[in-house]
């Protein structure tokens, strides 16, 4: 497999604090990989790390195979980047930032400029100065910046903090449209899990500056397990069935089951009634991106 | 590094600030030249255009704190800086480029502070007490002194990337060198020998034979100051009021140039940035 970006062993300490603990990453070239973490985990400081704002203390890394220091400014040039805030002028408008970035590539013209514009959805903002515009403008001002050299491969850093829905559903639109029809590679680091499985190929599990697990969103569908949930009248003959069926479940609630497995639901059903179990609902539920997160890393007071 | 500097001319000239602080800078000396003007008018002195074209050099340390710290602040406050890193740019490059932009700036400033000064004077019929070899050399050395500015100030927002600390600290640094500036100046002008002069009930005035000035400084003291006055850019400034300084003022300029660009180069290139 291809890769655009690899990290390998990559460690950042402030003081006596480890930000990055050795972590080794691989983003498959074409993919939209999902950098999961809890707040404080060192999804950002990889970024600033990949993006040559800070210096990894140990460990090294590689964008499209280049490794070397020197090597790496000229080939950052094939990358976009959003860390945190988006990078605006805010005396200036969407158009004025896009030419300043534009000079800043020594790019011969501004052509593009307009279709860069429309592909944001900035196209009709005209001289409104980008101090005045919405966090979502902000953020897509900030993503067409960092696609003024072509890029094919754009990192983004939390970039659906703060939007309200109309602007996360934008976002995500403009996500899956770079992705198929520029086929730029997309990181995006997050934490909300369910915006990111409605969007990533791959995805990244990191803790502690440490990589939990890497994982395709194929392997990832594989893994979460399907079940049927029920609503039941009588727990306690639910729990004798299931032992007598030896299916695997789980107790949610006083009323409520999980049960794993393949399962015949009409043996189910006709043996709970036998045990006098009444059943008032009935569905199949897969495992979330958020079940298979909360039990690769635990529950975390910030997850 | 071109496109880095032809980005930041860009920038500076649509930065409506920097025409703020030159408009600002331009009225202030034309005010200076009427006030001269009417000065010399109501005591019958001769009115001369050298005379008031460098009284405001002193002050334009305070309009170039005000532009170099924004300007360059804006560049951490929305992060801007980052997308140049990630541009593939070293560090090294983009201090040098906003280095080189501000100083053009400071240069700007400068002259159209001059230019308008001149145009004032002689639209007032404003003549010349000094030659116009040293009026030349007075203009260069201003030049170093903006350029030293400039250095300070870049090092300063670059080396903070914090707009507001930025503003703050360069405008205490040009209030306390000025303040400096102002009293090593009166120690090494007090004279030698002083004496004291006493007047009677009836309006008679004695003097008493000149005796030594407490005040005055001498010796190694006296060298250190002196150096000190030619080191700090408004120590240059006020000498160039008073129409004194050489070519090697420059020297000392270049010094502190290279010594505050080099120590600015060598902390932003460590510094993380968020």
């Amino acid at each position: 497999m291809e890769y655009v970006l690899t990290t390998n062993q990559v460690v950042k300490q402030y003081k006596h604090f480890k930000a990055l603990n050795g972590l080794s990453l691989h983003v498959p070239k074409g993919a939209i990989y999902g950098f999961v973490g809890k707040n404080g985990s060192g999804k950002t400081t990889l970024i600033r790390v990949i993006s040559g704002l800070q210096r990894p203390t140990s460990g090294e890394y590689s964008l499209y195979g280049v490794k070397s220091t020197r090597q790496l400014s000229r080939i950052r040039r094939r990358m976009g980047a959003v860390v945190e805030a988006p990078a605006i002028y805010g005396d200036m408008s969407a158009r004025e930032n896009l030419k300043q970035q534009y000079k800043i590539l020594g790019m011969p013209s501004y052509e593009g400029l307009d279709e860069l514009l429309k592909l944001v959805g900035l196209e009709d903002v005209g001289k409104k100065k980008a101090k005045h515009f919405s966090l979502g403008m902000k953020q897509r001002l900030g993503i067409a910046i960092a696609l003024c050299g072509n890029p094919d491969f754009l990192v983004l850093d939390e970039p659906i903090n703060g939007l309200d829905p109309q602007g996360i559903i934008e976002m995500r639109e403009l996500i899956l449209k770079l992705n198929r029809e520029r086929q730029i590679t997309v990181m995006i680091s997050s934490h909300i899990l369910d915006e990111l499985s409605r969007l990533a190929t791959h995805y990244g599990f990191i803790d502690s500056g440490c990589m939990v697990k890497e994982i395709s969103a194929e392997e990832l569908s594989d893994a979460c397990r399907k079940c049927i949930r029920l609503t039941v009248n009588n727990m306690k003959a639910v729990c004798m069935t299931m032992e007598q069926l030896g299916l695997e479940y789980s107790v949610i609630s006083d009323e409520q089951v999980d049960v794993y497995g393949e399962i015949s639901v009409t043996k189910l059903t006709m043996a709970l009634s036998d045990n006098h179990c009444e059943i008032s609902s009935l569905s199949e539920r897969d495992e979330s991106l958020e079940d298979y997160y909360m039990n690769l890393i635990g529950g975390g007071s910030h997850a | 590094m071109r496109n880095l500097l032809s980005a930041g001319f860009h920038r500076l000239v649509h930065y409506r600030l920097f025409w703020i602080t030159l408009i600002g800078y331009v009225v202030i000396c034309v005010i200076k030249v009427v006030d001269d003007y009417q000065i010399s008018t109501d005591l019958n002195n001769e009115f001369t255009i050298d005379g008031s074209l460098f009284n405001m050099l002193p002050i334009i340390g305070f309009f170039l704190a005000v532009l170099t710290s924004i300007f360059l602040g804006d560049e951490f406050r929305g992060g801007p800086i980052r997308n140049k890193i990630i541009a593939g740019y070293s560090r090294n490059v983009i201090y040098c480029c906003n280095f080189i932009v501000m100083v053009v700036a400071a240069i700007v400033e400068l002259l159209a502070g001059y230019l308008a000064s001149f145009i004032m004077g002689l639209a007032l019929g404003g003549g010349y007490s000094t030659n116009g070899i040293q009026i030349v050399v007075l203009i260069m050395i201003s030049i170093g002194v903006v350029v030293v500015y400039s250095a300070l100030f870049t090092a300063i927002a670059l080396v903070l990337g914090r707009r507001t600390a930025a503003v703050t600290t360069c405008l205490i640094i040009t209030g306390l060198m000025l303040f400096s500036a102002i009293l090593i100046i009166g120690r090494l002008e007090a004279p030698k020998q002083i004496s004291d002069m006493y007047l009677a009930v009836d309006g008679t005035v004695t003097e008493e034979e000149p005796h030594d000035n407490p005040l005055y400084v001498e010796g190694t003291q006296r060298q250190v100051l002196t150096v000190i006055q030619k080191l700090l850019p408004t120590g240059q400034a006020l000498r160039i009021v008073q129409r004194k300084g050489s070519l090697d003022l420059l020297m000392y300029s270049l010094i502190v140039i290279v010594f505050v660009t080099s120590v600015g180069m060598v902390i932003f290139y460590r510094r993380d940035n968020q």
